[in-house]
């Protein structure tokens, strides 16, 4: 197995939209950060090069990064050459609504022309803390537009993530979960052949939406080798799932995860418990157990890549974070890394 | 089923130490309560009594509190007896103790702080008295020194010991899941103690921070359940932190599925009819637990009226 590095890691560091040293940030009456462990990238822009020198400042091997970023597919081969260079590989998302109704999925027809159709793109202007930044198109539009730039970044697995606010997931009951399911299962089909076409695989993500037991019925109802899953060690928690119980459900379609870890605190004075980040190996999560059932079951464990994914409160000093979370997998998990 | 109230619906507005107009509640800067249908008691006040009247000015038939939290002799124990006769209402008493004490914490204290509470619990007449750990903050199911299993090994080695003292008080001990322990868990531990003074206690949200199905611990619990709390947590899976989050919400308008959990306690539990079911609501506390009562009480008895008597009313 293989240590990699999400983009996501640095959302409250690098991303425009939501940087903790932007003066919005304070004026939506956050606090101040100070004593940072690294500078973050100048402002105003997506910060695609300063993740790649990240990747490599921590001697990682892939990043796992939205496809959106790339905006057009001269900028996704620009990349796709920058990460040949220096030997890293690259994994792509997407957000996008794969439980839309019928209606609203979008035409399952791919034209490459795009004809009179207007193409998705990613606009950052859009993009919060939890709302994408895709726009112009169908959930359909959106996941093939990525498929083009994914392919065209070198990406082999293109991840299809759901978990967004006002989409449907575990606990909203208009349809019933069961149909949201069935939904998934019609939407990822019209998609299946189109990344096939391009060389793709497509993944489904445990996202805070559902649980993996949930997502394991997509993958049992489809019986697709070209439909994977990313794995998140810890988003279980946040569909009531035990982490270990999501793993043993889709371990054998993991094709990559984001590794990272939390703390459960199930009672606390308000009475509600909570859960909060933490470096990775000082929380609830267990990490070791979980490793040990990827390595046995997943389909490729020598090819699986564990994208390191912590993300801290903005308050905290990231750099410091995954800086000693990668020390802990480096030493306390060493075995399983190639 | 026996609706019922929890005191613990009105404890930030009387529990001494977070009490929310008293000088820790305020110095630990948060936010004060406004407008509120209800006047709390003063502090000196006897807050047990105060509840008393409280449940049946709501219309309810009982409520759930630990005497011990109270008192602590006969004496006391027999004055709330005698307050929550005059007010015809049932009384679901409790008592606290370390599930997963080692051998020698359990010989020099919890043994005897557990028998210590039964007798309270018999002196106030009481017959049901839910059980909660003592440290859920040192020992539950995300700790690891000692493991879980080895928790529930403990669980298992020291509750036959109360038992026999239970019987003889004729007080049923009720494991609750009280926010540290999964129904599977407690409920394993239960079947296999196999007792009819060790029973279960049912709490409709504490699975959520457990990481448990709320619907797939009734099921285990059921046979074994002869309380329940009525809680309801709505989940937010997302936020810009990405730390998921559960607010409390008014019975009826949250994420548990209360009216599944109901149709399966109706149908397994030991004494449907005489189960006893608390309104446990404790919403934060800046808002009023008076209306969230109210309105679980509302949302009980009109979505879920089956279940209740037919004298009780929303009014």
């Amino acid at each position: 197995m293989k240590l990699g590095l999400s983009h996501e890691t640095y959302r409250w560091v690098a991303f425009p939209w939501m940087r903790s040293d932007d003066p919005e940030f304070v004026g939506e009456m956050q606090s101040p950060i100070y004593l940072r462990g690294i500078d973050p990238p100048p402002p105003g822009k997506l910060p695609i090069d300063w993740m790649v020198d990240r990747v490599t400042a921590h001697g990682l091997s892939s990043l796992a990064m939205d496809c959106g970023w790339f905006a057009d597919v001269e900028r996704a081969h620009a990349f796709r050459d920058r990460m040949a260079d220096r030997r890293l590989s690259y994994l792509a998302s997407v957000s996008v609504d794969l439980a839309a109704a019928p209606d609203d999925w979008g035409s399952g027809t791919y034209d490459p022309s795009w004809g009179s159709r207007r193409v998705p793109t990613f606009d950052m202007a859009r993009a919060t803390a939890v709302r994408t930044g895709w726009t112009g198109g169908a959930p359909f539009d959106i996941a093939v537009r990525a498929m083009e730039l994914a392919r065209a970044a070198g990406a082999g697995v293109l991840s299809l993530v759901h978990g967004h606010p006002g989409r449907s997931d575990h606990y909203t009951k208009d349809p019933p979960i069961e149909e949201q399911i069935d939904r998934i299962i019609g939407n990822v089909t019209t998609l299946l052949p189109i990344a096939e076409d391009m060389g793709l695989t497509l993944a489904t993500e445990n996202h805070m939406d559902y649980r993996c037991s949930e997502l394991a019925l997509v993958h049992e109802g489809l019986g697709a080798s070209t439909l994977r899953h990313v794995f998140d060690f810890a988003d279980s928690m946040a569909v009531n799932e035990d982490p270990l119980d999501g793993v043993r459900h889709v371990a054998r379609y993991t094709i990559a995860t984001h590794l990272r870890d939390m703390r459960a605190q199930p009672i606390t004075q308000v009475a509600t418990g909570a859960f909060y980040h933490t470096p990775i190996g000082l929380g609830s999560v267990p990490i070791r157990a979980m490793l040990d059932i990827l390595q046995a079951e997943a389909p490729d464990p020598d090819g699986l890549c564990h994208y390191v994914e912590v993300v801290p409160r903005p308050d905290y000093d990231t750099e410091h974070w995954l800086t000693a979370s990668l020390n802990w997998l480096r030493t306390e998990c060493a075995a399983y890394w190639s | 089923m026996k609706l019922c109230i929890s005191i613990a619906c009105y404890r930030w507005a009387f529990q001494p130490s977070i009490r929310r107009d008293g000088p820790e509640y305020r110095a630990g800067g948060g936010p004060l309560a406004y407008l509120q249908s209800f006047e709390a008691p003063p502090p000196e006040d006897n807050r047990f009594f105060w509840m008393v009247d409280k449940t049946a000015e709501l219309g309810l038939q009982g409520l759930y509190a630990h005497p011990g939290e109270y008192v602590d002799d006969r004496a006391g124990a027999e004055a709330m007896r005698r307050k929550v006769e005059d007010r015809r209402l049932i009384w679901n008493g409790g008592l606290t103790v370390n599930m997963a004490a080692t051998d020698d914490e359990w010989e020099s204290f919890e043994y005897d702080n557990a028998v210590r509470q039964l007798k309270l619990n018999h002196w106030a007449g009481l017959n049901i008295a839910t059980m909660t750990h003592r440290l859920p903050n040192v020992h539950n199911h995300f700790s690891n020194d000692p493991p879980i299993d080895e928790q529930m090994a403990r669980a298992a080695k020291h509750l036959p010991t109360l038992t026999p003292v239970a019987e003889e008080l004729g007080v049923i001990m009720a494991w609750e899941n009280h926010m540290d322990y999964q129904v599977a868990e407690v409920a394993g531990v239960v079947d296999e103690i196999d007792s009819p003074w060790l029973r279960i206690t049912l709490d409709t949200a504490n699975p959520f921070p457990s990481l448990e199905d709320p619907l797939e611990g009734a099921r285990l619990a059921a046979r074994n359940v002869v309380a329940v709390h009525f809680k309801d947590f709505r989940a937010q899976p997302l936020r810009a932190t990405w730390e998921p989050h559960f607010h409390y919400s008014p019975v009826g308008h949250g994420d548990s599925p209360i009216g599944e959990i109901l149709a399966v306690l109706q149908a397994e539990a030991p004494d449907p009819a005489n189960l006893l079911a608390n309104i446990e609501i404790s919403p934060p506390p800046q808002h009023d637990p008076e209306t969230w009562v109210l309105e679980s009480k509302r949302w009980l008895l009109e979505e879920q009226g089956q279940y209740f008597e037919p004298h009780l009313s929303v009014q």
